[in-house]
C-alpha cells in the first residue's frame, strides 16, 4: 500500500492502487443474516440478494420508479386487483436453466408457510387469502366430512372433499375475558379490549349467533366456565393447546378466481359447525397466485392494491429454486444452500466466495440474459461493522464506496461537508418518539400535543443530529412516492400544507396552554415554568450516543418549555424491544423505515392489528380509513384518503414525529452510475468505474452501465 | 510431575460442567430472546421458529438435551447466524485470535521482561522511574485510545501499515502492539517486583561472594525469581490473549473469536456464549495447570501436592 495521489476536494486518495476497473471494492457492514430472498428481512442481507437474484421488477436506480425485471411486461384488471406478468424467455439461473413462473410461486407459497419462518411473510398478505393461510384460518377438508351443530360431532350436513373453510375457533379452548357478559339478549356487538388475568379453560358447548367484537365480524359461542353458563365472542377465546381435537369451522367460498369478477358468493349464510381437526390440511391453492404456464404468472390481491409494483421490487417476492432448496432441506441441512458452492441463483452477480464475518465475493452471472453489458465483473464485499475502520478504509482507498448499510459517524458529517464525495441524500425513514397511551398522564391526547409542540425541532436537526434531517410534523416523509410526494408539493405551492402552521410548527405558548387546558397548572418559577401536578415523565431509548444526545435535548426543551421533568433510562436494544412489547415504558424513541416508496408502509404500523404498534392507542376509524384508502382505484383519491388518514394520527398523536432521516455517504468520484434516492438501494449492475476521471472536462458522463428499460402500458384483463 | 498432570486434566471435568451449568441458566435468565427484533414479526413465524431451535420445550428437557449433545462434541447451530454451527464459527475464528494473540505475547515478554529487570537492577534511578512509566502508561491506556492513535499516527500518517483488516503479515504489526502493550506492561511490573523481593536474598549474596560476575548473578539466580511472579500470570494473561479482544477485533475489523464474547451475549445466541465461554474456560485451565507445573520446576522450594 502507498500514498496515492491526494486530491483535496475528495476525502481521501483516489487512487486505486492498480486495481481492475471491472473490479468493485465495497462494505456491507455486519454479516448478513439470511441471503436467502424469502427469509432475508435486514438491510445488510437485502443487499446481497438484490445483487444475486432478481424479481419480476426493478426499481430504476434514480427515480425508483419499476422497471422491467424479469417480468418484461405485465397486465392489470381495471381495479388494480389482478395482475398477470409475462415473464421474459431468456432469463437463466446461474446453472443454466431457465427461470420459469413456477419458481415464483414456489418462493411466494414457501413465504407464506409458517414453519419456513419468513419475517416478511406479512407483505404477501396482499395477495388474497394470504393472511389467511398464513395464519392457519383457511384450510380445506381432506375427506368429505359432516358438519355438526354441537362439538360432539354428531349429526349435521356434509361439506364435500377439497371444500375449503375458515376455521373460527380450535378447541380445547381458553379465556381471559372474564366474566362472561350477559347472555342473550345484548349480543350485538362486544368491545372487549381488557385482559383480567390467568387463562380460564372453557369448554364450548354450542353456538350462537353471529356479531362482532371489536369492529370485525366475529359469532358468539356458547360456553361454560367454571360453573357459569353463558356466551362469549370468538375475539375472547384463544386454543388452549398445540394440539387441537375439533375445530369450528365455516364454509368459505372467497376463492381466487383471477378474474375481475369475484366468486359467486354461497346461497344464504355460510354454514357454521364442527369438524374434527384431523379433516383439515393447509392448501396453497386458496391464495390468489398461479403459474398457467411457464412465462406467465397471475396474481389476484386481497383489494386493490396501489402499491403492488413498488412492493415486488422487495427480496421476498424473488424467486427461488425449488429442488435446491428441498434437496438440501431433505439432507438436514437446509441453511447450507446459500453456500457458494451450492447456491443457484438469477441476478446478474453470483456468490463466488463467502468469507464468514469477513469478506464475500460476487462473480459475474454469465447466464444472466444481461451479463454482456454488465461493466462491474467483480464485486468484493467487505463485512466490516466499525464506521471508522471504514472511514479509514476509504480514505486509503482499500473500497471505493462506504456501502449503503453504513452510515457515517455522527462527529464526522459538519467535516465531510466540503468534499465533493460526500453524498447526503433524503432517506425514506421517520424518527419518532412512542407515547404508551394506556399511562398517564400522556394518555390525554392534549398532553401529547403539548409535548410534541415545545420541541424545536428545527434546533434539534441544526444542533444535535446535524446531517441535514428535516424537521417532521407528521409521520411519512414527504418526498415518499406513489404520489404523496406530488400532493404534498402541490398543498404547500397553494400555501395549504396540512401539516404545517399553527397547532404543527413548534409554538411553546400553545403547548403550555394545552397543559393548562388538560388540568395542570403551569407557573413561572425562578429560572423557567413549572407545570403543576405534572408527573414526572421517562422517556426510553436503546443505548447509543446519538440517541442520548436527542434524549437529553428533548429533556431540556420540555422543562424550559412547559416545566416538566424528565428522566432518561436507556437500555440494550434487545431489552428494550422486550419492554416495547409487553408495554413497560411511558415514552420511547423507535421510528419507521419504509419497506416500500408509498405511504402505506408507515401508516400500516399504526393499525390496531399491526404487531408493530406498541402504542396500545386503536382506531377502528384510522383502520377503516386506511382500508378504504388502499381499496381506491384511482390512484388520486387514493392517495388523498391516504393523506386523510394520516391527518387522523396527527390530530391523535399516538407518536411524536421528530425528523426524516438523511443518508450520508461517501464514493469515489471514479464510480458512475450511483444515484442518490431516498431508498437508498444502489445495484452494482448498474455501475461503473471510469479511470480517466481526473482527466476529463465537461459535464461528467453519469449514464447507469445499462438501459434501465421501461414498461410498455399494462395490458388490461 | 505425569500423575499429577493428570490429576489436573481430570478436575478439568467437574469444573467446566459446573460452569456450563451456570452459564446455560445464567443467560437464558437475561430479559429478551435471540428472535426480538426491530421488526414484529407474525406469532406464526416466531413459533415457527422456536420449534426449530427447540426453545419451546421445558427448560430442564432443553438443558439436558445440551448436555447430550456436547458429550458427542455437538455445540449445536448458532441462533444469530443460521446453518452455521458453534464448532464450525470457533474453527474459523480461534485460530486468528491464537495468532494475534501469540504473537502479541512474545511481543510482551520480548520486550517486558528486560524493561522489568532494567527497572529492578538499576533501581530507583531514572531508568528504573522512566521503565515504570511506560509500564504506567501502557496499562492505563484504553486499547479502544492507543489502536486509532496507532492508526492515526503508523497508517494514515506514515503509510507505513495498513489501517485495518486481516490480509498480511502487514496487517498484524497495529493489532499486535495493541493486544502486547497492556500485557508488555504488566510483565514489566511482574519483573522488576519479583527480581526485587530475591536480589536481597542470602543466596544471591552467596552467589556474590563466591566470585560470580555480576551478569551471571542476573541471569541465572535473580531472573529466575523475576520470572515466577510473570509465569503465574502466564496462565491466566496468556488465555485471555489467545482469545481474543473485542476492542482490537472491531477496531482493525479482524475475524477473531474475542468480539463474540460480547456479541453473543448481546445477541443473546445462546449457543455461541456456551461455545466460546468452553473454550476460554478449558484453555484458562489448561494454561493454569502448565504454569502450576513449571512453577515448581523454576522453584524447588514449591512442591506439587
Amino acid at each position: 500500500m502507498g500514498c496515492g495521489e491526494k486530491d483535496e476536494r475528495y476525502y481521501g486518495t483516489t487512487s486505486r492502487h492498480g486495481r481492475e476497473p471491472t473490479t468493485l471494492y465495497l462494505n456491507n457492514g455486519q454479516e448478513p443474516e439470511y441471503i436467502d430472498p424469502t427469509l432475508t428481512s435486514e438491510s445488510g442481507g437485502a443487499f446481497i440478494v438484490a445483487q444475486i437474484f432478481e424479481g419480476l421488477v426493478q426499481q430504476h436506480p434514480d427515480t425508483l420508479a419499476p422497471i422491467p425485471g424479469v417480468a418484461e411486461r405485465y397486465d392489470q384488471s381495471e381495479d388494480n386487483r389482478i395482475f398477470r406478468f409475462h415473464l421474459r424467455h431468456d432469463a437463466k439461473w446461474s446453472d443454466g436453466r431457465p427461470v420459469v413462473a413456477g419458481d415464483f410461486l414456489y418462493a411466494w407459497h414457501r413465504a407464506l408457510t409458517p414453519a419456513t419462518g419468513a419475517r416478511m411473510a406479512e407483505l404477501l398478505y396482499n395477495l388474497k387469502n394470504g393472511r389467511g393461510f398464513h395464519q392457519g384460518k383457511l384450510k380445506v377438508l381432506k375427506e368429505k366430512t359432516t358438519l355438526s351443530p354441537k362439538p360432539d360431532l354428531k349429526g349435521g350436513d356434509a361439506l364435500p372433499a377439497g371444500q375449503a373453510v375458515q376455521v373460527l375457533l380450535q378447541l380445547p379452548a381458553q379465556t381471559t375475558s372474564l366474566p362472561l357478559p350477559a347472555p342473550r339478549k345484548s349480543i350485538q356487538a362486544a368491545e372487549l379490549k381488557a385482559r383480567t388475568g390467568e387463562p380460564a379453560a372453557v369448554e364450548v358447548v354450542g353456538l350462537g349467533p353471529a356479531g362482532s367484537c371489536n369492529g370485525a365480524d366475529d359469532r358468539w359461542f356458547e360456553v361454560k366456565v367454571g360453573g357459569a353458563q353463558g356466551f362469549l365472542p370468538g375475539c375472547a377465546l384463544n386454543e388452549s393447546g398445540p394440539k387441537p381435537t375439533v375445530a369450528v369451522v365455516e364454509r368459505y367460498t372467497d376463492l381466487p378466481t383471477f378474474e375481475e369478477t369475484a366468486a359467486e358468493p354461497g346461497e344464504g349464510k355460510a354454514p357454521v359447525g364442527f369438524v374434527p381437526a384431523s379433516q383439515l390440511e393447509a392448501d396453497l391453492s386458496v391464495v390468489g397466485v398461479r403459474a398457467p404456464d411457464d412465462h406467465t404468472l397471475e396474481v389476484e390481491l386481497e383489494k386493490p392494491t396501489p402499491f403492488f409494483l413498488e412492493l415486488l421490487a422487495y427480496t421476498t417476492f424473488f424467486p427461488v429454486r425449488k429442488d435446491v432448496i428441498e434437496r438440501f432441506a431433505a439432507e438436514g441441512r437446509p441453511d447450507e444452500w446459500t453456500r457458494p458452492d451450492n447456491i443457484v441463483s438469477n441476478g446478474p452477480y453470483t456468490l463466488a466466495e463467502h468469507k464468514f464475518r469477513y469478506e464475500m465475493t460476487l462473480a459475474k452471472n454469465p447466464h444472466h440474459y444481461r451479463a454482456d453489458e454488465l461493466k462491474i465483473d467483480r464485486v468484493v464485499v467487505l463485512e466490516v461493522g466499525s464506521y471508522h475502520a471504514t472511514m479509514n478504509l476509504y480514505k486509503t482507498g482499500e473500497i471505493d464506496y462506504i456501502g449503503q448499510n453504513l452510515s457515517l459517524p455522527q462527529e464526522f458529517l459538519p467535516r465531510l461537508g466540503r468534499f465533493e464525495d460526500f453524498q447526503q441524500s433524503m432517506y425514506n425513514a421517520t424518527y419518532w418518539y412512542e407515547f404508551n397511551v394506556d399511562q398517564k398522564p400522556v394518555d390525554d391526547p392534549r398532553v401529547r400535543h403539548a409535548l410534541d409542540l415545545a420541541v424545536d425541532k428545527k434546533a434539534l436537526v441544526e444542533r444535535v443530529t446535524k446531517g441535514g434531517q428535516v424537521p417532521a410534523t407528521h409521520f411519512v416523509p414527504d418526498f415518499v412516492g406513489g404520489g404523496y410526494a406530488v400532493q404534498s408539493e402541490a398543498e404547500r405551492k397553494a400555501g395549504k400544507g396540512r401539516f404545517d402552521g399553527a397547532g404543527h410548527d413548534f409554538d411553546p405558548a400553545r403547548g403550555r396552554a394545552l397543559l393548562k387546558g388538560a388540568g395542570y397548572e403551569i407557573v413561572k418559577d425562578d429560572d423557567g415554568w413549572r407545570a403543576k401536578g405534572f408527573p414526572d415523565l421517562e422517556i426510553l431509548y436503546n443505548t447509543s450516543e446519538g440517541h442520548r444526545a436527542i434524549a437529553v435535548a428533548i429533556q431540556g426543551m420540555w422543562k424550559q418549555h412547559l416545566g416538566i421533568s424528565v428522566t432518561l433510562r436507556n437500555e440494550e436494544w434487545k431489552v428494550m424491544i422486550k419492554n416495547l412489547r409487553d408495554g413497560r415504558f411511558q415514552i420511547a424513541r423507535f421510528g419507521w423505515v419504509g419497506d416500500y416508496n408509498h405511504p402505506h408502509s408507515w401508516l400500516e404500523t399504526f393499525a390496531g392489528y399491526s404487531g408493530n404498534n406498541w402504542t396500545n392507542w386503536e382506531d377502528t376509524r384510522f383502520d377503516q380509513l386506511l382500508a378504504e384508502a388502499a381499496a381506491t382505484k384511482d390512484p388520486d383519491l387514493s392517495m388523498s384518503r391516504y393523506r386523510e388518514a394520516e391527518a387522523r394520527l396527527v390530530e391523535a398523536m399516538p407518536r411524536m414525529p421528530l425528523y426524516f432521516y438523511t443518508k450520508s455517504s461517501l464514493i469515489k468520484p471514479y464510480v458512475r452510475g450511483f444515484y442518490s434516492n431516498s431508498a437508498n438501494r444502489h445495484n452494482v449492475c448498474w455501475m461503473w468505474i471510469d479511470s480517466s476521471f481526473d482527466r476529463k472536462r465537461g459535464p461528467v458522463d453519469n449514464r447507469p452501465a445499462m438501459d434501465p428499460g421501461t414498461f410498455p402500458p399494462p395490458g388490461s384483463i | 510431575m505425569g500423575s499429577y498432570a493428570l490429576r489436573r486434566l481430570l478436575g478439568l471435568i467437574p469444573t467446566l460442567l459446573l460452569v456450563v451449568t451456570l452459564v446455560f441458566f445464567l443467560v437464558r435468565l437475561a430479559p429478551g430472546g435471540p428472535f426480538d427484533a426491530e421488526r414484529a414479526a407474525p406469532p406464526e413465524v416466531i413459533a415457527a421458529l422456536e420449534a426449530k431451535y427447540n426453545l419451546d420445550a421445558p427448560l430442564g428437557e432443553q438443558y439436558f438435551r445440551f448436555l447430550g449433545d456436547l458429550l458427542k462434541g455437538d455445540l449445536g447451530y448458532s441462533f444469530k447466524y443460521p446453518g452455521r454451527t458453534v464448532n464450525e464459527i470457533i474453527a474459523l475464528s480461534l485460530p486468528v485470535s491464537m495468532t494475534l494473540g501469540f504473537w502479541a505475547m512474545i511481543v510482551a515478554l520480548t520486550f517486558g521482561i528486560p524493561l522489568g529487570m532494567i527497572g529492578a537492577i538499576r533501581q530507583n534511578t531514572w531508568k528504573d522511574t522512566t521503565a515504570m512509566a511506560v509500564a504506567m502508561l501502557g496499562i492505563s491506556i484504553p486499547r479502544f485510545v492507543l489502536a486509532p492513535l496507532l492508526v492515526l499516527w503508523l497508517s494514515l500518517g506514515l503509510y507505513l501499515f495498513p489501517v485495518a483488516r486481516w490480509e498480511t503479515w502487514r496487517h498484524m504489526v497495529l493489532p499486535v502492539i495493541c493486544a502486547a502493550l497492556p500485557t508488555m506492561a504488566y510483565v514489566a511490573r511482574l519483573t522488576r517486583g519479583g527480581m526485587l523481593e530475591v536480589i536481597h536474598a542470602d543466596y544471591i549474596r552467596t552467589a556474590r561472594a563466591k566470585g560470580l560476575a555480576e551478569r551471571q548473578v542476573v541471569i541465572r539466580h535473580a531472573l529466575r525469581g523475576g520470572l515466577l511472579p510473570v509465569v503465574s500470570f502466564l496462565g491466566p494473561g496468556f488465555s485471555a490473549l489467545l482469545v481474543g479482544s473485542l476492542v482490537i477485533e472491531q477496531i482493525f475489523s479482524i475475524p477473531g473469536m474475542g468480539r463474540y464474547f460480547v456479541e453473543a451475549a448481546q445477541n443473546r445466541d445462546y449457543t455461541i456464549v456456551m461455545g466460546v465461554t468452553l473454550v476460554y474456560g478449558t484453555l484458562l485451565m489448561v494454561l493454569n495447570a502448565v504454569v502450576d507445573m513449571a512453577y515448581a520446576w523454576l522453584d524447588p522450594r514449591v512442591k506439587l501436592s
